[in-house]
């Protein structure tokens, strides 16, 4: 039986975007897909966050409004000072766990 | 690590703060003042500190949305060393010159911007702001209607900033100018640029009339990951139309958010910045201006 392990991200879903981006080295146009949810933090503030796609992921089919839970990588923009969240490939959203 | 809206508000709040050290500072140095600007001192520092304690700022979390700050004063001082008022300035200014700008794409697609900064050597803060911003002004003058220029550009936008340089002992005045000139696509032919850098600085050391090969930097207006050239425009725009006054060299931070500031360097700031126009608009810019201005304040 396997157990989830790492970094999951519960938001609420808010839409799918698609962004192209060309390629400077290259020249190719490569599409940038992310999935756009409302992340809630501890001090009762609301962030608009991006969940970067995997490029061979398709875009999971979700519910705009509900609250799912995304396996995701995590780095860091020093610069920025700012997260960065891509989902894990072939991981697919949790429904939402309820408090009781 | 606290969540961006957080630090968000403490900009806000650092901002507030620094309005009140502006006053306290300029209040506390009144009798290290000439006579002539005192009493204008003393108004401009009761309005700053009525403009500090009017501030408010509201936090709100509308239903499935992000959460929002909105700051709003009904006593605004608008004076160029407010750093909210500075802000508020500086984006509206920014939201014009947009405009400004995709009136100028839709009329002219294919033109290209180059990214000027033209500079010229520190000069003591306290004696030498007002000449040095006087001279400063003269040369673009005298350099945006140098015939080489001319020729080769459709129009411009240039911001006059100033950086307060040196040590706290002996603080230096920094005033540079930031230009976006808008040219035509053949001022590239064969990746060639019409005028190149050398140049560049040939021209303003004549405009500037000065007898040592100032800072120039030119560069095409691109962004590095590829993006279209229009977006690095708009991005240059918002380097060009920020504040008219670095304020990191204004206060002194004392630690756990005390802030102070020498009211003698803000009077004369505020002095020689006193009823100056720092944004220049040249031809193409000049004109999708009036028509944005025109379009917003109809007669």
């Amino acid at each position: 039986m396997a157990h989830i392990e790492g970094v999951v991200v519960f938001a609420r879903f808010d839409k799918a975007d698609s962004f192209s981006w060309t390629d400077p080295t290259t020249g190719q146009v490569k599409p940038i897909r992310s999935l756009k949810v409302l992340l809630p933090h501890g001090d009762g503030t609301v962030t608009r966050e991006s969940l970067t796609l995997p490029p061979d992921m398709d875009i999971p089919r979700l519910t705009r409004g509900e609250i799912y839970g995304f396996r995701c990588a995590v780095s860091i923009n020093k610069k920025q000072q700012r997260l960065n969240w891509s989902l894990i490939p072939g991981s697919t959203p949790l429904p939402s766990l309820e408090l009781e | 690590m606290s969540s961006p809206i957080q630090k968000r508000l403490a900009r806000y709040l650092m901002r507030n703060t620094s309005t009140f050290a502006v006053a306290a500072g300029i209040r506390e140095s009144l009798k290290l003042l000439p006579l002539k600007l005192r009493r204008r001192m003393a108004n401009v520092s009761h309005r700053l500190e009525s403009c500090a304690l009017t501030q408010r700022v509201r936090v709100q979390t509308p239903a499935d949305d992000e959460t929002r700050i909105r700051a709003y004063n009904k006593r605004a001082c608008k004076i160029r060393l407010c750093p909210q008022c500075l802000y508020v300035t500086a984006c509206r200014d920014r939201k014009l010159i947009m405009d400004a700008l995709e009136r100028i794409y839709d009329v002219h697609p294919d033109v290209r911007a180059i990214l000027l900064t033209l500079t010229t050597r520190n000069r003591p803060l306290v004696t030498g702001l007002k000449p040095m911003l006087r001279d400063h002004q003269a040369a673009l003058t005298r350099f945006w209607k140098t015939k080489r220029i001319v020729n080769a550009s459709l129009g411009s936008f240039t911001a006059i900033e100033l950086e307060v340089r040196g040590t706290p002992d002996n603080p230096e005045a920094g005033i540079h100018s930031h230009s976006i000139m808008l040219v035509p696509p053949t001022y590239f032919a064969n990746d060639v640029p019409a005028i190149w850098h050398t140049e560049f600085r040939d021209l303003w050391r004549k405009a500037a009339r000065l007898d040592y090969a100032p800072i120039v930097d030119c560069r095409v207006a691109r962004l590095g990951d590829g993006s279209d050239e229009r977006d690095a425009t708009y991005g240059a725009i918002v380097e060009c139309a920020k504040y008219c006054v670095s304020l990191d060299g204004l206060f002194e931070h004392h630690g756990r958010g005390r802030i102070t500031c020498d009211g003698v360097i803000a009077a004369t700031i505020l002095d020689a910045f006193h009823r100056q126009r720092l944004h220049r608009f040249d031809r193409l810019f000049a004109d999708a201006m009036t028509r944005v201005r025109r379009a917003r304040h109809p007669a």
